[in-house]
């Protein structure tokens, strides 16, 4: 053996070589995987939780847009190709019934009703802490689980009100810190939808309110990046397309850094700008108005909601001389932003971005003289249409329309689940420093 | 060396020409002209002091008249080199290179002209010791 290798250590030294670049190829081709790819591992189960109360018999109560939501919601899952998904149906209270009606899976919807789930734990109860905790608790890596609920808060028992909202938005805040301290890629979507709805609304005082025919009601949707991802390309369009979505909010541990932007030399913009690998060069500044350029960024590995990426708010600044004028989509060759004419982006930055991707397009704007270099982020917060959906006081929504479109106690319960992934991950969803000679 | 070559033919901002200058810095159209510029510089310079090189034709007027030829030479290979690779690019995107851009062209070639008369000069003064006949040209 002594021999051969004294003899041969040029054919020794290839044998290693062709071995240890073999091995490497396997570990390029597991890394090479994509994230459904590896959940195809595991069968993935959606467990999906009815808030069974009496405030939820209302929306449940003969064909409502709620069961035309829940039959396209139990229709998309079966039909899902990418992963081979199981589906699961809990009736939640104080109790956690399994149950499937004796039906299948995507007849469910048609079985759900106020006589079906009687008797099942006790309806009076929805205490949104304990129920997610709950759920929480069962949250598996191969698990999607969506709570069907009105997320009304019902402070029984509790004399002084915002106290009883500051408990809730703690406790949710603790029940989603211990599940994403144990899976740090749990994520959270809340979709809001509408439906008619022929029951009884029960107050802040627990007094019970008939004669109100809409209400709003909600999907929380709790799953591991992964299953995330599927449900966000596969299952979420199929919601979104029914007549009652109205919002998303999302809620995440990751950032999606590096993301790609390019600033445009030549389109719409006030002032003389150079750009050089990446550097922007400013040569002159407008006399009349405000130094102005567009510049396109590529949103589509974002899985946040198109309304918020919209929002101008929800973009901050290290430079307070820059602001953002607008927020637009790029569709081909031009730029729509709301309310304003088409922009067509000139043939020389389209030269530019020639096989680069770009979805949306940010119209920046700097007050006086530049002295620093460009950084924005889009911070992770709460989306604006929670506290436009958020009711301290619901006593009297009988006579206010725009109050039965709001939910008592939402804002502090989303901010207790936005609290516990600010804690675990960062502030923003991403970065951006363009640099500025 | 992007930047550098760059800066020559933009002049360090002076002879910047907006969108043709961001086009040719963007798709490298500026190395392939300076290349083609030196090696045709180099070449001419070398059959001026080592081939071409004649009593009668070591005076200043055949140096002048060869720096003058190696310019027009140099100067339209600018135009043609940039003029082709931009209809190129630009056709990608199913566009014409736009017409303000005859302009920014000329600019360009005249440019590499000026550039190819100083590099002939620092050639001249470099090669011309060992020429047999036109040692003493230009001084």
């Amino acid at each position: 053996m002594k021999v051969i290798f004294l003899k041969y250590p040029l054919l020794i030294f290839i044998v290693i070589l062709v071995f240890s670049s073999c091995k490497r190829d396997k570990e390029n081709e597991d890394n090479g995987t994509d994230k459904t790819d590896s959940i195809k591992l595991n069968k993935g189960i959606v467990k999906i939780y009815f808030e069974n109360t009496l405030s939820m018999d209302g929306y449940i109560n003969g064909n409502t847009s709620f069961k035309d939501v829940f039959r396209e919601l139990l229709v998309a899952v079966d039909n899902e190709n990418k992963i081979d998904l199981e589906t699961e149906f809990y009736l939640i209270n104080n109790e956690l019934t399994p149950t499937n009606f004796g039906v299948e899976n995507t007849k469910i919807s048609e079985e759900l009703t106020p006589q079906s789930t009687a008797g099942k734990g006790n309806k009076n109860s929805s205490n949104f802490e304990e129920i997610l905790n709950t759920i929480l608790q069962k949250q598996d890596e191969n698990v999607i689980s969506i709570i069907m609920a009105d997320f009304i808060y019902s402070p029984k028992g509790e004399s002084n009100t915002i106290s009883a909202l500051n408990k809730l938005r703690t406790y949710t805040k603790d029940a989603f810190l211990k599940a994403t301290e144990q899976n740090k890629t749990l994520e959270t979507k809340i979709f809001s939808f509408k439906s008619d709805f022929k029951g009884v609304y029960y107050d802040i005082n627990d007094k019970s309110i008939q004669g109100i025919n809409n209400r709003p009601y909600y999907y929380f949707i709790i799953a591991p990046t992964g299953l995330m991802t599927v449900f966000t390309d596969e299952i979420a369009p199929q919601l979104k397309k029914t007549r009652g979505y109205r919002n998303e909010a999302f809620f995440t541990t990751s950032d999606y850094n590096p993301i790609s932007t390019e600033i445009l030399s030549s389109t719409a913009n006030k002032g003389r700008l150079r750009i050089r690998d990446g550097n922007l060069e400013i040569l002159s500044y407008p006399k009349k108005e405000n130094l102005k350029f567009i510049g396109l960024i590529d949103f589509s590995e974002i899985p946040v909601d198109n309304k918020y990426l919209m929002d101008k708010s929800n973009y901050s600044f290290s430079n307070p001389e820059f602001s953002i004028k607008e927020v637009g989509s790029k569709k081909g060759k031009n730029i729509h932003f709301e309310g304003q004419p088409v922009k067509k982006i000139n043939t020389n930055d389209l030269v530019s971005i020639i096989n680069k991707k770009f979805t949306h397009a940010i119209y920046f704007e700097a007050e006086g003289m530049v002295s620093e270099d460009l950084k924005f982020a889009l911070r992770k917060k709460i989306p604006s249409w929670v506290q436009n959906s958020h009711s301290d006081d619901d006593r009297q929504i009988y006579n206010d329309n725009l109050e039965q479109s709001k939910t008592f106690g939402l804002r502090y319960l989303i901010e207790g689940v936005s609290g516990a992934y600010l804690q675990i991950g960062n502030d923003e969803y991403f970065n951006v420093t363009i640099p500025i000679k | 060396m992007k930047d550098l070559i760059a800066n020559f033919y933009e002049l360090w901002g002076g002879g910047y020409l907006g969108d043709f200058s961001d086009q040719m810095f963007n798709n490298d159209l500026y190395f392939p002209v300076a290349l083609y510029s030196i090696i045709i510089a180099l070449v001419i310079i070398i059959i001026y002091y080592y081939i071409l090189d004649r009593p009668s034709t070591a005076n200043i007027k055949v140096w002048m008249l060869t720096l003058l030829v190696s310019a027009i030479i140099n100067a339209v290979v600018a135009f043609v080199s940039a003029n082709n690779d931009l209809i190129g690019i630009f056709a990608s995107i199913g566009a014409k290179v736009p017409k303000s851009f005859s302009y920014d062209m000329l600019m360009f070639a005249l440019i590499n002209a000026i550039w190819t008369l100083v590099l002939m000069f620092v050639l001249s003064i470099i090669l011309k010791w060992k020429s047999p006949n036109s040692s003493y040209i230009p001084f």
